[in-house]
């Protein structure tokens, strides 16, 4: 049965897990030293490793919350046993599976205008005292039941107290809870990527990300075993952001030694077709450099930005020039190429239907990985269209669409049958993708450096989708293509649940909703 | 010297044609007065000034193509007189007209080639029989796909290769045929 709590009229639901228990000790330095002798013992450091806080260490075992406190005393190291005086409930929180160590205090806010006198009789009617004031707000305290009431009664007291609405704010059990670090890089740009995690600020909505941090705790930044394909105009492979995670042929004597140029037919995949004016798309070779960047910029390097996959590797294919005109047997042969040496590939651009790109497509798909199948993912197109464009609409690639920084369907997004997933990029008026853009003198959308905060539409949200498709495959390299695209379908969130319709669980605006990268990992990592 | 009467191809209207692949028939639409031209090595500045002096001209290198959008039919004939001359005597390798794809409304310049996917891997003797059977030449075999190849189409005119390409794709031995067009993508 779960447990609940209420703080200012939110229900809180808990449930006391079966596999972690609370030990307190006489003082905190026992708990600590027992911690740490557990651990050395185990020699593994994991989440799940005895820690301490205070007097009080969680420990984990199956089923061990059943176990008689006698058994678990007996767990721990001999010297250590005097100083247990007892265990307390270990409580998961459903919503974010963090553990929750219950303790003997309730945190109370009374409400201003609610006099001493009150206070006093309140307290004293649920046999509470005061512990000690909020050094930081004069009306709130920390309190504490009578000697013989422990742990398990702290929740109901809490609950008691909030039920007085007209004189308390807001009363919660003053649990020592896990908190899951967010594991932010030290790029000096990461607050700019709101696609990664959204904390607010200049009109967006806080949360309207894919948990990428969330997701960097589990597998931070993937594994460079994984590699994804920019198959688009040229990457700049020397751009000092994205440089470190160029793939590199394991042959060393392949001519392709990072990546290939299948418009210019050679080996050097950089941009190099320029025409004022520069900062435009049109008549450039600037687009891949940005889509690179959004799934693989090198992370925690003290420069730039970070792309969701960090650590990941990026595999450029070059197919187009300036104009963005190639042909259609040379494109196809940049998807077959792609799928000897990637696990997935990113392809931000739409085009006439053709049976040579569509079974270039179900080559990589069907025989890519070893039989396991490369993942395609493809934009949606921008083209304010219900329907999606080619080869987003091929029945084995991964269409991807965009959502803005409100939770929203980006304007220009095609949507309609057949699209999988939105990823967080552009809108008009609303915030830009900030990634790396061409590093070459007056070059790129920013002239005047080697990153744009004005990159976007659906180029943009897919090699997002490609990046965290990356980290599944990190954390779980053995998945098929279609086990990780299903949990790319399972963990995706409904956002805006209104205006997107959703009919068992999918909509034609959102697909299976926004991609999140935390979830999407944990589910892989549990196979 | 400059033949009197315009070739066939310049009288290409601009009425939806189609073509098979497999059992989807893909229309397409030329564009009017505009021609994607294919110059020898070396012929560029000559073909390229030509053209400029009669119409907008595009040129992509990497390709060795001029997208030439003629002001009306007068200049399109005219030029197009020029360019058979020029085809016949080897500066151009092809003359074809720039489609417009009808579902995703983007353009497809038609060239002399088709990939085709043979169902099987063919000894050279049927190999063969497809470039006698099709009028067609086999001019390179595809780098991932053994039964794959990309066959030319001699003396293209108009709209020449996208006929080859549905007569290709329906032949029994053919996975799949299709013209090899230079698209257009959309970023």
């Amino acid at each position: 049965m779960p447990f609940i709590y209420t703080v200012t009229r939110e229900k809180v639901e808990l449930a006391v897990s079966a596999n972690d228990i609370g030990v307190r000790f006489a003082t905190p330095d026992v708990a600590l030293k027992s911690a740490r002798t557990l651990r050395g013992a185990a020699k593994v450091l994991h989440e799940d490793s005895p820690r301490a806080y205070g007097r009080v260490m969680l420990l984990h075992g199956s089923g061990v919350a059943r176990a008689a406190f006698a058994n678990v005393r007996d767990a721990l190291p001999s010297k250590d046993m005097q100083s247990v005086r007892r265990t307390v409930p270990v409580y998961i929180e459903q919503d974010s599976g963090l553990r929750m160590i219950s303790t003997r205090e309730i945190a109370v806010r009374f409400k201003s205008k609610v006099t001493d006198d009150q206070q006093a009789k309140l307290l004293a009617s649920l046999s509470l005292t005061e512990r000690r004031p909020n050094e930081f707000n004069p009306r709130q305290y920390v309190v504490v039941p009578a000697e013989n009431v422990d742990e398990w009664a702290a929740l109901e007291l809490a609950n008691k107290l909030s039920e007085q609405d007209s004189l308390v704010e807001y009363a919660a059990p003053n649990f020592i809870s896990e908190h899951r670090k967010a594991a932010a890089t030290n790029d000096p740009r990461l607050r700019s990527q709101w696609h990664l995690n959204n904390s607010g600020g200049g009109g967006a909505l806080a949360g309207e990300d894919v948990d990428a941090f969330l997701a960097w705790n589990i597998t931070p930044g993937g594994s460079p075993a994984i590699v994804i394909a920019i198959v688009d105009d040229g990457v700049d492979i020397k751009h000092p952001d994205l440089q470190a995670n160029i793939w590199v042929n394991p042959n060393a004597n392949a001519p392709d030694r990072n990546g290939r140029n299948f418009y210019d037919d050679d080996y050097n995949p950089r941009p190099r077709y320029f025409h004022p004016p520069y900062d435009q798309l049109e008549g450039n070779d600037s687009h891949g450099t940005p889509c690179a960047g959004v799934a693989t910029a090198v992370g925690n390097n003290r420069r730039g930005v970070a792309g969701i996959a960090y650590n990941c590797r990026i595999l450029p294919v070059k197919i187009f020039g300036a104009d963005a005109l190639a042909p259609n047997d040379r494109v196809a042969d940049a998807i077959r190429y792609a799928g000897q040496h990637a696990q997935v590939i990113s392809c931000s651009w739409s085009s006439p239907w053709n049976s040579d790109l569509e079974s270039a497509i179900d080559d990589v798909v069907q025989g890519g990985r070893g039989g396991k199948g490369c993942l395609v993912f493809c934009a949606t197109g921008n083209g304010y269209q219900s329907k999606i464009a080619f080869p987003a609409k091929h029945p084995r690639v991964l269409a991807v669409g965009a959502s803005n920084d409100q939770g929203k369907r980006s304007q220009y997004s095609n949507y309609g049958q057949g699209i999988q997933f939105v990823a967080p990029s552009s809108d008009h008026g609303r915030a830009g993708i900030t990634t790396t853009d061409v590093s070459l003198r007056n070059r790129g959308f920013n002239l005047r450096s080697a990153y744009t905060s004005d990159f976007g539409g659906t180029s943009s949200a897919t090699p997002l989708a490609a990046g965290i498709a990356a980290l599944v495959l990190s954390v779980n390299p053995v998945l098929t293509w279609t086990q990780v695209r299903d949990i790319m379908r399972a963990t995706a969130e409904k956002i805006d649940p209104q205006g997107g319709n959703y009919q068992n669980g999918y909509s034609l605006q959102y697909g299976y909703g926004r991609l999140n990268a935390h979830q999407a990992v944990t589910c892989a990592q549990l196979g | 010297m400059t033949p009197k009467k315009a070739p066939t191809w310049a009288r290409t209207s601009a009425r939806r044609v189609s073509y098979k692949q497999g059992a989807r028939e893909v229309y397409v639409k030329p564009l009017n007065n505009t021609v994607a031209v294919r110059y020898r090595e070396g012929a560029e500045s000559l073909v390229y000034e030509a053209l400029r002096s009669q119409g907008r001209v595009r040129a992509i290198e990497a390709q060795r193509l001029l997208i030439t959008e003629f002001p009306n039919a007068a200049r399109y004939t005219e030029a197009a007189k020029q360019l058979q001359l020029w085809e016949d005597e080897g500066v151009v390798e092809f003359v074809t007209p720039v489609l417009r794809d009808e579902e995703s409304q983007l353009q497809q310049i038609l060239t002399d080639e088709i990939t085709v996917r043979f169902k099987a891997v063919l000894n050279t003797k049927q190999l063969q029989e497809v470039e006698e059977k099709y009028g067609v030449t086999i001019v390179r075999q595809n780098e991932f796909v053994p039964r794959q190849f990309v066959v030319k189409v001699p003396q293209t005119r108009g709209l020449r290769t996208l006929d080859v390409a549905s007569q290709l794709d329906a032949a029994d031995a053919v996975e799949f045929a299709t013209p090899n067009f230079i698209s257009e993508y959309r970023r």
